[in-house]
């Protein structure tokens, strides 16, 4: 130890401090009149912005200036509170609230503020400030959603399709899987991160348990889907402002990959507790509140966070007069890039008229509606079919899903509508019967386990099986052996056919390769034989 | 709720001051409301006084005359009469405060503040005095204070800006640099 020269360490001091200027600046500063419950308000601070930030206790916390008022201004703090006290000095900063977002962050769990809480170390790599509070793209910068995003999900893929750039919501009571359809539409991505082509996929977790968010992450990383994922996370225990400003970190994530010209995909999981917070804050502002105690503006939180999903114009040149860009990523600005939202509203038995979900409900471009009474009756994923839609996602759908598919939610919402007649167990006629057992099978076609998403070729082929009947043969409880034994004969002898489909080709030849295997496989199926050693 | 208060004390800061240019008393008035401001504060039973609702208005009124009459103006006299007669006898602290504010506002004085870690001596006096007439072009209303705290330099306040340029703030700064870069 002793050959260690003072000099050296010197030098090594200087090359750290290297950037540091102890020049001093002229700050605008204000006092603390009083602080709690996250809330403080300030005294002085003349010249702050809405929504900017401010530091506290020597940049130890920040807060966001929300009010304005005649004579004091009300801010909300992102952090714990009780270090504040009443009249310490607080300082502009001069700049809103952002976030640093880069490629770095994939794979990673951060906070509201983009800081990292995964234990995983800093962030290393290029970060570009994205503002958390931004205006939508204009119209002119927009095209039509007209490229599909697959979700992996048989009945979301086939009846109610989601666009890339489309604003999607997923509601239902609690215990219904809304997550799990989220999650899984994110490990269905992977295929596109192999293929070269990544949606990059946001998961914001608002007011959750610590042990949920946790459990989402294992998960997604044994699916290995973290490589193409970050997630946002603001649990139960944060701060309200930081469980109501999370939203606003995920879509400044997913604009920094949409305005680049790429994919992104945002889940809000959950926008109503999101509405809770940002309540909270309202009222311990002061701000009167209107129905169900919400704030006038719940409706314009809401809407001015799903707005900024979109799908962005191809052609760069527009792109890059669009509005409101930051400066941290002018010049990497390209066009054709989407953000899709997926946000997540919860309801409370069963009840959609509330006042959040009818809220949402109207923002987006459709839902999926999840019940819990499918859930317990064994159909998983929950979809209510009949309820559930998605306005713009049809123009985005592939040809041959929706050649095949076309018919599927008409002919299902049929079938739900006589299975509540056939309950009285009258005598049905030939074709009442017809429909009700083509229903069934459809039914047991859209059923499908979690953590396991079915790519678009395969669902096209099973699918067309159920729509044209071709499986009427086949009692109820062997429909979903049928199909593993049906997709895994597909992928042996007809790779090049499912390529074909998966391009988007649906023909009269390949029409005819699914009849013939169909009807090689259904004698193994139809009587009491064994079905596993023959289909072997 | 304190902000409530807050609003209320400008209120009838700003209409005693109104009345104080009508009259002729500005300065007169200054000096009056520093006086009760530095009363209230040095004697906080007064305010509980005032405060209290079992003590009737016209005691709260006597003692009011009983304290002040002859000391400040007649019009300031009838003035805080006026606010305990309407119950508000417990912001008469809070509105005196409110005043000197007021008062400053209206004739564009600003006040600062230095604060050090030592006392100074007239040559640093004159500096910061010099360095805070080219920031503000208002006039100054000086004031010093010594906060070991700050371990070394001074820290200069003008209304709601500051210039920090204390050893403490830097320490920080250096900390900050080091556990960011």
């Amino acid at each position: 130890m002793s050959d260690i020269k003072p000099s050296e360490i010197s030098a090594i001091l200087r090359q750290e401090m290297a950037g540091f200027s102890l020049e001093t600046e002229l700050e605008e500063t204000g006092t603390v009149l009083q602080v709690g419950d996250g809330i403080a308000r300030i005294y002085g601070l003349g010249n702050a912005w809405a929504g900017e930030m401010i530091s506290c206790n020597d940049e130890e916390m920040t807060g966001v200036v929300l009010n304005l008022e005649e004579d004091n201004a009300g801010i909300v703090l992102l952090g714990e509170a009780r270090n504040l006290k009443e009249g310490d000095v607080v300082k502009r900063t001069g700049h809103i609230v952002s976030v640093k977002v880069g490629k770095a962050l994939l794979g990673r769990v951060v906070n509201t503020l983009g800081q990292p809480i995964d234990g995983k170390g800093k962030i290393e790599g290029p970060l570009y400030e994205m503002p958390l509070e931004r205006k939508a793209p204009g119209v002119i910068y927009r095209q039509p959603v007209n490229q599909p995003l697959q979700t992996g999900i048989k009945a979301i893929d086939a009846m109610i399709p989601i666009g890339r750039g489309q604003r999607e919501l997923i509601i239902g009571d609690r215990q219904t899987g809304k997550t799990a359809i989220a999650v899984d539409t994110i490990i269905s991505q992977r295929e596109c991160y192999e293929k070269g082509e990544p949606v990059f996929c946001v998961y914001v977790a608002i007011g959750q348990k610590g042990s949920t968010v946790a459990n989402i992450v294992e998960q997604l990383e044994k699916h290995g889907a973290m490589p193409y994922t970050v997630v946002v996370a603001a649990s139960a225990s944060d701060p309200a402002a930081m469980q109501f400003f999370a939203p606003f970190t995920g879509a400044a994530i997913g604009e920094f990959f949409r305005d680049t010209g790429r994919h992104a995909l945002v889940i809000y999981d959950d926008l109503s507790k999101q509405a809770v917070s940002y309540r909270e804050v309202s009222l311990l502002l002061r701000r009167p509140p209107g129905r169900e105690a919400y704030p006038g503006d719940i409706f314009y939180l809401h809407s001015r966070l799903l707005e900024r999903a979109a799908r962005i114009i191809s052609s760069d040149d527009i792109a890059r007069k669009m509005n409101d860009i930051p400066d941290s990523i002018r010049d990497m600005v390209k066009g054709g890039g989407s953000l899709t939202a997926l946000p997540i509203v919860e309801t409370q038995a069963g009840d959609v008229s509330a006042y959040i979900p009818t809220n949402v409900i109207s923002i987006t471009d459709g839902q999926i509606f999840l019940e819990s009474n499918l859930f317990n009756a064994g159909v998983r994923p929950a979809i209510n079919v009949g309820v559930s839609v998605s306005r713009v996602g049809g123009n985005a759908q592939m040809k041959a899903m929706k050649k095949v598919a076309g018919t599927l939610k008409i002919d299902q919402a049929q079938y739900r509508e006589l299975e509540a007649f056939a309950k009285f167990g009258s005598d049905l006629d030939p074709l009442t019967k017809k429909i009700l057992d083509k229903g069934a099978r459809n039914m047991e076609i859209l059923k499908q386990g979690q953590f396991n998403p079915v790519p678009v070729e395969e669902q096209v082929v099973i699918l067309y099986c159920g729509t044209k009947g071709l499986l009427m043969d086949i009692p109820l409880d062997k429909i979903k052996r049928f199909e593993q034994a049906f997709i895994k004969s597909l992928r042996e002898t007809q790779s090049g056919l499912l390529a074909r489909i998966k391009e988007g080709y649906w023909d009269e030849d390949n029409i005819g390769v699914i009849n013939k295997t169909v009807e090689t496989l259904l004698p193994g199926f139809t009587g009491d034989k064994d079905v596993l050693s023959s289909s072997a | 709720m304190p902000q409530r208060s807050h609003i209320l004390n400008k209120r009838y800061a700003r209409a005693l001051l109104s009345l104080a240019v009508e009259n002729n008393i500005l300065e007169r008035s200054y000096r009056d409301m520093q006086g009760i401001y530095e009363v209230f504060k040095n004697n906080k039973s007064l305010g509980i006084l005032f405060k209290s609702p079992v003590i009737r208005v016209s005691k709260k009124q006597n003692i009011v005359s009983q304290l002040f009459k002859n000391k400040v103006h007649p019009l300031i006299l009838r003035y805080m009469l006026i606010i305990v007669r309407k119950q508000r006898g417990n912001l008469l602290e809070g509105i005196s405060n409110a005043y000197l504010r007021v008062y400053k506002e209206y004739l564009g004085i600003e006040q600062v503040k230095l604060t050090t870690a030592v006392p100074v001596d007239d040559t640093v006096r004159a500096r910061a005095l010099e360095a805070a007439r080219k920031i503000t072009p208002h006039e100054i209303e000086f004031e010093e204070s010594v906060d070991p705290d700050i371990i070394g330099g001074f820290i200069l306040n003008l209304g709601d800006k500051q210039f920090n340029a204390s050893v403490k703030h830097r320490m920080q700064r250096i900390r900050k640099h080091l556990q960011n870069h």
